[in-house]
């Protein structure tokens, strides 16, 4: 497999290009997350929660959605496979612009949080928990990209999303009330239990598990349909 | 003289469609229509030459190129447009020029220039306000300030107003006397292959049922009109391509037809009314049913 590094970086910046407002859309929604965070009332607080939870879930699917699934409805993939690219570079385009997308959302709301936590009146004891919610939701977007990136079907990414949406609640909920995490919500210390170590790795482990998958399998096709 | 495509024993199986054994080559500088209709096995045929789909077995060779391995080296020469293809609709056809040309080192700027003029379109207005006939030149526009040796057109004109359909053939035909390149492209509008086609070939079922100059067609067909009582099975030994009977008026139409087939048709007890020539049209229909009585 001979990938031509050009032409990859040129189909990431037509991703980029096409959907720049949809990213900087959810860097706003992500900033009034934030703001929403910091303010020292119980309310907004949770409502802070809430806005930067479906900012991260909803950048990462919109991603695929508009990248991979509408590419496809909206028949403009045949003009792409008119030019000199091959299925291997396309594939790995797709891959490096979605996740581009959902990682600059994802890593400005991440790094924001924890200067947030860590110069605010939020407990600091509160990060690993937010942390472990937010590796949950990188590992959940790794899962619907590969299922998006091999199947190409609007059907099973959707069924994907929603099952892992699903699982949201639980995560957050076991988690919640587990005291590895709990015992610190109201403390300035940060525990890095293990618990979370391993659950973390865990989550990246998979999400770079099926992302690998996703990618060998697909840019050995030698051709596109 | 050097073929530009040359598919051999090309055989694709799908669940209810087959290609079998497609053979086809084009010479440097001619220009083939494929016809055939819907469901033929035009663009599955056309999606191999692409490489956007790979043969069960054969050899798929284009300007030199083994597909799909080689597919992206075919495809730096050869401009690829097809019906169901569209551009992003939210961005102007300027961009799309931008884009493009990111690809293609060799894109003719003042070229494109000049298409821009001639198919009157708005480099700044999004896709999604041109009509179709704009998008159809659009994406013609793009693909030819490539300056492709080979232009591959899968049913270019399917879904144009008539009018839209006749500018938009005679633009092809004009870029095309004016350029020394191969093109095959696809229809399953005889008229249109007509007016711009050196050769046809007619694909049905699959399988190509005629390759050859689009001359030698017409001068090979004609239809017989005659008179009098004959009988379907006395008539077959002229082996004709059809034979229909309107009451005592027969049509039939001859795919080789040679003079001295007249004077055998007298011999059946039938009149000769007039030898017709025959459209491209009617020669693709005749093609077809004799395919499937031989068939069935």
């Amino acid at each position: 497999m001979n990938i031509n590094v050009n032409t990859v970086k040129q189909l990431v910046i037509k991703d980029w290009q096409l959907h720049r407002k949809m990213i900087a859309g959810y860097v706003a929604a992500g900033i009034l997350g934030l703001a929403l965070l910091g303010y020292p009332h119980l309310w907004t607080f949770y409502m802070g929660c809430i806005i930067l939870l479906t900012v991260m879930i909803a950048a990462g699917f919109h991603a695929i959605t508009a990248t991979i699934i509408a590419e496809k409805k909206d028949q403009t993939t045949a003009f792409i496979l008119s030019l000199p690219v091959q299925p291997a570079e396309y594939v790995l385009a797709k891959a490096v612009a979605n996740m581009g997308i959902f990682f600059a959302a994802w890593a400005f709301i991440v790094i924001s949080m924890i200067f947030l936590v860590m110069t605010t009146h939020i407990p600091n004891g509160n990060l690993p928990f937010f942390l472990l919610i937010c590796l949950f939701l990188v590992m959940s977007y790794c899962i619907v990209l590969s299922i998006a990136l091999i199947t190409e079907s609007e059907g099973w990414s959707i069924f994907a999303m929603v099952l892992l949406n699903l699982l949201l609640n639980p995560v957050i909920m076991l988690a919640a009330n587990n005291p590895v995490y709990y015992s610190h919500f109201k403390t300035d210390t940060i525990v890095w239990h293990s618990l979370f170590l391993t659950s973390a790795t865990l989550m990246l482990a998979m999400a770079l598990a099926v992302i690998t998958f996703a990618l060998i399998r697909q840019t050995r096709r030698r051709t596109f349909i | 003289m050097q073929n530009v495509i040359q598919l051999a024993n090309i055989n694709k199986h799908y669940g209810h469609f087959a290609l079998d054994n497609i053979n086809l080559t084009l010479p440097a500088g001619e220009i083939m229509g494929l016809v055939g209709v819907n469901g033929a096995g035009k663009s599955t045929t056309i999606r191999i030459l692409m490489g956007l789909i790979e043969a069960d077995s054969g050899s798929v060779e284009v300007l030199g190129h083994q597909l799909p391995d080689a597919q992206v080296a075919a495809k730096r020469q050869v401009g690829f447009a097809s019906e169901d293809m569209r551009l992003y609709k939210h961005q102007d056809l300027k961009w799309h020029m931008d884009f493009v040309r990111g690809f293609y080192p060799e894109w003719d700027a003042d070229y494109a220039r000049m298409l821009l003029q001639k198919f009157r379109l708005n480099p700044t207005q999004a896709i999604k306000g041109f009509s179709h006939g704009q998008r159809v030149k659009a994406s013609l526009l793009l693909l030819l300030a490539r300056r492709p040796r080979l232009l591959i057109l899968d049913e270019p004109t399917t879904g144009l107003d008539p009018v839209a359909r006749s500018e938009m053939l005679e633009e092809l035909a004009d870029i095309l006397r004016d350029e020394n390149r191969s093109v095959l492209f696809s229809s399953h509008n005889t008229h249109d292959v007509e007016q711009l086609s050196d050769s046809i070939t007619f694909l049905h079922d699959g399988h190509i049922l005629a390759s050859q100059g689009i001359e030698c067609f017409l001068d090979k067909w004609r239809n017989v009109r005659c008179t009098g009582q004959a009988t379907a099975e006395a008539l077959a030994e002229l082996q004709p391509a059809h034979v229909r009977q309107n009451g005592s008026v027969w049509h039939i139409k001859m795919d080789n037809f040679q003079p001295s087939v007249l004077e055998a048709i007298k011999a059946q007890g039938l009149e000769v009314v007039d030898v017709m020539r025959m459209s491209l049209e009617e020669i693709f229909i005749a093609t077809v049913k004799k395919d499937a009585r031989y068939e069935h």
